[in-house]
């Protein structure tokens, strides 16, 4: 997997997190806070945590630390967390332009650097599902965040 | 993106529905069958669908004719679901046994082949999750299905895999 390929899922990524954002404007407190909707978390929860892990792989696989711990914070409210996550994912667009193209075939702790890079990319798949579902129950349906509709909206601009 | 790299990825996607599947095995036939639990399906339909959307987009792949909606059937039993996908694991396999770089970069639909494949993965994840919450709740958990644990679990076995975080 090269650079550019990473830079099709990080903007697929980005792409299906803002659908989820937008639809959680509006969204009463209740279901924005209230925790044990899925497991431990709400709805709110589950944003928070995809954010942190977010942080904490790219602060882990660019320094060598993972500190960011936002789910150890009071909840922030829609807005808040959406301005959080539009400065990780241009910091994640920034350390990806700055990667030489021998990084993702590079190995660490013997795996190669690209399959954390596409957990990271799959791990907010999985909670979005999650935010989908809660944010589906309560009316405000984030619409289809399938990838083949982000390849089809690039495939329209031009884009391949 | 190689075949080799495309293959670790569908490895994984046999890997997380087979621990779905088994969770599922617990689940009462009215919890398998029940419908509308999320949008309009229940854990069965939600299965099924992945199924057939992943036979679907292969049998595109292979240039054959849409196969039919295995949505409209009669839900099949757990069992019965896993020796479908057991065979879907075949044939997307021996799809991917023949694939070189060139092949992964044509285009297919107006996109790289290899992309329209990645989709297929997110596709699966997407509806393992609900799955997965249907399950949890039902107390059947299928546990972690991270791509970094299905890593680890080749890379340095099962026990240190259990205790990778996130």
């Amino acid at each position: 997997m090269n650079l550019s390929d990473l830079g099709f899922l990080f903007g697929y990524e980005r792409w299906a997190t803002e659908r989820v954002l937008v639809a959680c404007t509006g969204i009463d407190e209740a279901t924005w806070s209230s925790p044990n909707a899925i497991g431990e978390r709400g709805l709110g929860g589950i944003l928070v945590h995809t954010l942190g892990a977010h942080q904490r792989w790219r602060h882990g696989l660019a320094h060598g630390s993972e500190s960011p711990r936002p789910e150890r914070e009071p909840l922030p409210s829609v807005a808040e967390l959406t301005a959080a996550w539009a400065a990780e994912l241009d910091a994640m667009d920034g350390w990806l332009a700055g990667l030489d193209e021998a990084t993702p075939l590079s190995v660490e702790d013997e795996a190669p650097f690209w399959q954390y890079l596409a957990h990271l990319a799959n791990h907010g798949t999985q909670h979005r599902s999650e935010a989908a579902v809660l944010l589906t129950a309560a009316g405000h349906s984030p619409g289809d965040l399938d990838m083949i509709d982000y390849i089809e909206e690039r495939a329209v601009a031009g884009h391949r | 993106m190689r075949p080799a790299e495309i293959l670790f990825l569908f490895d994984y996607d046999r890997w997380a529905t087979g621990e779905i599947l088994d969770a599922s095995l617990e689940l009462s036939e009215a919890e398998w069958s029940a419908d509308s639990v999320i949008g309009e399906r229940g854990i069965g339909g939600i299965l099924v669908h992945a199924l057939g959307a992943h036979e679907r987009w292969r049998s595109g792949f292979e240039g054959r004719p849409r196969l039919a909606l295995r949505e409209e059937a009669a839900l099949p039993s757990q069992e019965e679901l896993r020796g479908a996908w057991e065979g879907e694991w075949l044939a997307i396999r021996a799809f991917i046994d023949q694939l070189d770089e060139d092949r992964l970069d044509s285009t297919y639909n107006e996109a790289p082949l290899w992309q329209a494949l990645v989709q297929l993965i997110n596709h699966g994840t997407q509806h393992r999750s609900e799955a997965a919450v249907i399950l949890t709740a039902a107390g059947d958990s299928p546990g972690d299905l991270d791509i970094v644990r299905f890593t680890f679990e080749r890379t340095h076995g099962l026990d240190e895999a259990q205790s990778v975080a996130e």
